[in-house]
């Protein structure tokens, strides 16, 4: 059973903490794995164009970790890409898989979206108001969580070799 | 016995100034290969020096921390993809001159400044993997190559335009 859990910034000063990070070995969890010890999650905070939280349990034992980005799809074929918020990456530690830390990362990263919505839009940036993210199509048991913080599937893709990543989404409040 | 003195002399000439000749000729060529390994080194610490300029432009590009709380401006996807591009670039010429470097090296020559050059075409051979190892894992997590179909696009404008009530998987909490 999940209890609380204490987000923290991850930054540079924290990258040797995910050094044992293992979300998994899934297509998908490699991709977790990868991605946060990868140069480019460095860089991506240093630039500020993306936030990553690490979670930690009552023990301060790592659980995982969920990001925010910022990065422009074309949402509207038919204009220039405005600028959308995404959820790149959500990893829970094998070990702490399937005890509900997952839902509580998740809901979160809603909340934390939808702060910096508002902020954005209080310092006049066009966002749009929704939260994105890709999901691999056979990860079920996060197409079930996402789902139940209130995403839908729509068309919206990326196609990598054979597999043909979901699009979800789930809008955010305006005020 | 004067003419067979003569013939002697003339015999003896001959051969000095066909060997004399050849070794001319093979001086000549030497010399040529060696001109061009000179002109080749010195092109080659030119060529160094102006691999050490994006590399260090690179680095700084790394460090760089916006002072926005979250940059909502930012580009990076599409500047991060043109730097990969032209160190792309610059590692196929790179290979070209590399190339050089070895035909020299197989005729005897230690080509100078080309430890140097391969001490920075290593650099950029690791910029690229590095880009290759993040352009795998980028695309799963979208930040490229998102599609969204028409009918998607109608979806959303429709949502975000308040002209259509949000399906209640939609809805914010």
């Amino acid at each position: 059973m999940s209890g609380k859990i204490s987000p923290k910034i991850f930054d540079k000063t924290c990258s040797n903490e995910v050094n044992e990070l293992n979300c998994g070995s899934s297509p998908w969890a490699a991709t977790i794995n990868d991605w946060i010890r990868s140069e480019d999650a460095l860089q991506r905070v240093r630039k500020k164009s993306t936030k990553i939280w690490l979670y930690y349990n009552d023990s301060a034992q790592l659980i995982g970790y969920g990001s925010l980005g910022i990065t422009k799809w074309p949402i509207f074929s038919e204009e220039p890409r405005r600028p959308v918020l995404v959820l790149p990456n959500l990893g829970v530690q094998r070990k702490y898989q399937r005890q509900g830390f997952g839902k509580l990362i998740c809901s979160h990263l809603v909340d934390e979206a939808q702060k910096l919505y508002l902020e954005s839009r209080s310092r006049g940036k066009a966002l749009l108001s929704l939260l994105g993210l890709l999901v691999h199509p056979e990860n079920a048991e996060a197409i079930g969580l996402y789902k139940s913080a209130g995403f839908s599937t729509y068309e919206y893709y990326f196609q990598e070799e054979s597999v043909r990543y979901l699009g979800m989404a789930r809008l955010l409040n305006h005020a | 016995m004067a003419y067979k003195a003569l013939r002697d002399a003339q015999r003896m000439a001959a051969y000095y100034g066909e060997e004399f000749t050849s070794n001319l000729e093979s001086w000549k060529s030497d010399h040529y290969v060696a001109m061009r390994c000179r002109d080749f080194e010195e092109r080659l610490a030119v060529f160094n020096g102006l691999l050490l300029l994006p590399l260090k432009f690179k680095e700084s590009y790394d460090s760089i921390t916006v002072e926005d709380p979250f940059d909502f401006e930012a580009e990076t996807e599409d500047i991060d993809r043109r730097i990969e591009e032209a160190f792309l670039r610059l590692s196929g010429l790179s290979r070209r001159i590399e190339h050089g470097i070895k035909q020299l090296e197989s005729q005897g020559y230690e080509v100078e400044n080309s430890i140097e050059f391969r001490r920075l075409c290593h650099q950029i051979d690791e910029i690229l993997r590095e880009a290759r190892r993040i352009e795998k894992i980028e695309g799963p997590m979208g930040f490229r190559g998102v599609e969204v179909s028409p009918s998607a696009s109608a979806t959303f404008r429709a949502l975000l335009g308040g002209s259509a009530a949000p399906p209640s998987t939609l809805q914010p909490k």
